[in-house]
């Protein structure tokens, strides 16, 4: 895992609470995790537009299966 | 973009009413104690004003324009204009400004609009009577926005209910070709009209069942965050004035986290972009007229105000308004 990702999934960590980030890493679909509700992906994705000035939609949500494809993403963006 | 200013229209006073039923986000009883402190820190909204089921919008904004009369010591016999601003009518048809117009009591020599905008609809309404009173000359006039958007709301729905919450307002207009010009830039994202919709009921769908408010929050969300903050910076470009000259930027109160992105994107500092969510939430059009009385209520005077709303269409509509002797009546309860 480089450390650009590891940053990554750390901030998608700190987005949760510590018991449901123990069970995030960069193979995590954020989607499948108990706490994700519309509330948490808006929170998400504004943690991404002020870390990376990338804006994530509804449909890079969908198509992003794990946090690192999710982090490929924003990169490309 | 759709840039414009309009001349010789007089700001000359705001009043706002909102139900006597306050509701608290602390009592929802579908979230855990930690989930709840997230969701309210988030959204910023800790109490809300929900109307009874015999109170609509026009109710609380004649509440509002009968205190505004009032304050201002107008005779409402020379008030010659009504626009009515709202997404919870009474009927069907006729529109609400009508009924309005009889029951304040006001001429009959008056000219009646009801306008179908939501988020954006103070500043819509804002930019259509001062283009109408400007265009027409007619000396007085009235802008009501309101809604009791909770009645579209279903109690069910989690992402909702704890955000939305009613008010009435009114503002009052004069002619006067010494006043500062107000500018305007407004935009339309209609590609996006379901982004926040109530799918049946209207001549669409007429039998459907989906009589309630549906909003897809991410996109809406992201509209917020991706085109509010150009829509704003356009607009200062285009008067040639910077964000230093503006006093105070009132936008709409969509939620916390949205209203935090827009500022620092902007670069604006918080005593210069006041927020009403704690204690009223986002009612929908009302949110800028009863942020400015709650929040500067004496401190308007001779300012300048960058007024930005957004949401439901989806549109875009921000204004650049001087206050002179504006009249900021204190906000009343029904």
């Amino acid at each position: 895992m480089t450390s650009s990702l590891e940053n990554f999934v750390t901030l998608i960590r700190q987005q949760f609470s510590e018991h449901e980030a123990l069970l995030i890493n960069e193979t995590t679909d954020i989607k499948s995790l108990k706490e994700w509700s519309s509330l948490q992906t808006m929170i998400i994705v504004n943690e991404i537009d002020k870390n990376f000035g990338v804006i994530i939609s509804s449909d890079d949500l969908k198509a992003a299966n794990t946090i690192a494809q999710l982090y490929q993403l924003v990169k490309e963006k | 973009m759709a840039y414009f200013t309009i001349n010789a229209v007089q700001l000359k006073g705001i009043a706002a009413a909102v139900p006597k039923n306050e509701v608290s986000n602390f009592d929802l009883k579908w979230l855990e104690a930690g989930e709840l402190q997230k969701l309210i820190s988030t959204i910023g909204i800790e109490n809300r004003r929900v109307a009874d089921k015999a109170t609509c919008a026009s109710d609380l904004c004649i509440a509002a324009a009968e205190k505004l009369i009032n304050d201002l010591n107008w005779n409402k016999s020379d008030i010659e204009v009504i626009f009515f601003v709202t997404q919870t009518p009474d009927y069907y048809l006729p529109g609400t400004s009508l009924h309005v117009q009889a029951r304040l009591g006001v001429s009959k020599s008056c000219v009646c609009f009801d306008i179908n905008q939501g988020c954006a609809g103070y500043v819509y309404g804002l930019s259509l009577i001062s283009s109408f009173m400007s265009a027409s000359k007619l000396k007085k006039g009235l802008l009501l926005v309101g809604d009791t958007i909770t009645k579209l709301i279903s109690p069910n729905d989690k992402s909702l209910v704890p955000i939305f919450s009613d008010c009435g307002t009114a503002t009052a207009f004069s002619y006067d070709e010494n006043a500062s010009a107000f500018h305007f830039n407004i935009s339309s994202e209609g590609q996006d009209y379901s982004a926040i919709i109530v799918p049946d009921g209207g001549a669409r769908n007429p039998n459907g069942i989906h009589k309630n408010l549906t909003m897809k929050g991410l996109d809406v969300f992201n509209f917020s965050i991706k085109k509010v903050v150009p829509n704003v910076s356009d607009l200062l470009n285009a008067a040639s004035l910077k964000t230093g000259a503006i006093d105070y930027f009132i936008f709409h109160q969509a939620n916390q986290l949205i209203l935090e992105s827009i500022s620092k994107k902007l670069n604006l500092s918080e005593t210069k972009v006041p927020s009403s969510l704690k204690n009223f939430g986002n009612t929908s059009g009302a949110t800028i007229p009863l942020t400015i009385l709650t929040n500067l209520k004496n401190k308007i005077k001779n300012k300048t105000l960058v007024l930005s709303g957004f949401g439901v269409g989806l549109s875009l509509a921000s204004a650049i308004v001087k206050c002179e002797n504006t009249v900021c009546s204190d906000l009343i309860e029904v």
